[in-house]
């Protein structure tokens, strides 16, 4: 049984709703049907979690630990189930944006990444700190960096501008 | 390079999704509490089936029909043997498996995960062999008492009947073994991509 009282989980729920939603959305590579459900999923895990909280990292940075590893599990669970692969997650950024070229181009160039650098840009774009980024993920800060350096470049490659 | 991670920042914010209509409080508490539910009677339903078979077996040939010889109380105590043996390692399996939190950073949850599954493989290996073969090798001891009860072609239908029921019980656990060697193979790669340029710092 969670100790997460209904109010406190009501507010948590509320402000991080969209964040996570977004997050969900761009590890999708754009799919929103399938993004509610994950954004759903993390916020069932984020209530059977509450019970261990204990305030080590802020509620953003616990949210966002749980959103990674939930989109993580989720997408093993479906190559599993009914083995999608990357051909079936991938074109929604066009079905979804086709007025907006630029941000299609950036959905496409972002899901060509692999799930975890694709997760790392997005919270990059989403202005998270490096340092809360690395608390994320687990790795050093300096190792971090290195990283997004990396995915930038490859980023830009995709974009067409490397 | 900042400029292009400016310019594509601003894409990115500009063009967010809107967010569907949030689910109701309640409605999120209760598919929670659900699923909570459903994962504990499916972790343990392995458990209480293989609980109630070695007490079915316990029953039917420890104490309403008792076998007489020592190779045949032998047998049956190799076959509710071995399913103990099988209940205690779900057991362990399950209490492994609390360890993988999803609240952790990804690098430990990826940690936890794995030993899970590297667990998992030693199970599915020489102590599932082991397993099989303690309760086939109690199934074949208890045959020389039966035979001289039943008619033969009872005993025969029963000692052909075990092998085939044997190929359908390992093919299911041969299913299951590769949905878990899969999830460890896309563990340990993702393992290997997080720590990658870790040493090199």
């Amino acid at each position: 049984m969670s100790s997460l009282q209904p109010i406190q989980f009501d507010s948590l729920y509320e402000q991080y709703h969209e964040m996570v939603f977004q997050l969900c959305t761009g590890f999708l590579k754009g799919d929103r049907e399938m993004a509610a459900d994950l954004t759903q999923d993390v916020f069932i895990n984020t209530w059977n979690a509450w019970s261990s909280y204990r305030g080590e990292a802020s509620h953003k940075t616990w949210i966002y630990r749980i959103t990674v590893n939930t989109c993580l599990q989720y997408l093993r669970k479906q190559k599993n189930k009914r083995n999608v692969g990357e051909e079936q997650l991938q074109d929604h950024a066009e079905e979804e944006r086709t007025d907006d070229v630029h941000f299609t181009d950036l959905y496409q160039a972002i899901g060509q990444l692999n799930d975890l650098d694709r997760l790392i840009i997005m919270m990059v774009l989403e202005e998270i700190d490096y340092p809360e980024i690395s608390q994320i993920v687990g790795i050093s800060e300096g190792n971090l960096r290195v990283r997004i350096h990396r995915i930038k470049q490859k980023l830009k490659k995709l974009l067409g501008n490397g | 390079m900042d400029n292009e991670m400016k310019s594509l920042r601003d894409l990115w914010q500009k063009a967010k999704p809107v967010a569907p209509a949030p689910v109701s409080i309640a409605a999120l508490q209760q598919k929670a509490k659900a699923n909570k539910r459903s994962s504990i009677i499916f972790q343990y339903v392995n458990i209480i089936i293989l609980l109630s078979l070695a007490i079915i077996i316990y029953l039917y040939l420890g104490v309403w029909f008792p076998y007489r010889t020592l190779l045949g109380q032998t047998g049956v105590w190799l076959m509710i043997g071995s399913m103990l043996l099988r209940v205690i390692i779900e057991w362990l399996s399950i209490l492994r498996s609390k360890r993988i939190r999803l609240d952790t950073q990804l690098l430990q949850n990826t940690n936890s995960a794995l030993h899970y599954y590297r667990f998992r493989k030693k199970i599915h290996g020489p102590i599932t062999f082991l397993i099989v073969a303690l309760y086939t090798a109690g199934f074949y001891m208890l045959m020389p008492e039966f035979t001289s009860h039943v008619p033969t072609w009872l005993s025969l239908i029963v000692m052909i009947s075990y092998p085939v029921g044997a190929v359908v019980l390992i093919y299911q656990i041969r299913k299951g073994i590769k949905k878990e060697i899969s999830d460890l193979k896309e563990l340990a790669e993702l393992q290997a991509t997080i720590v990658q340029n870790q040493d090199l710092l």
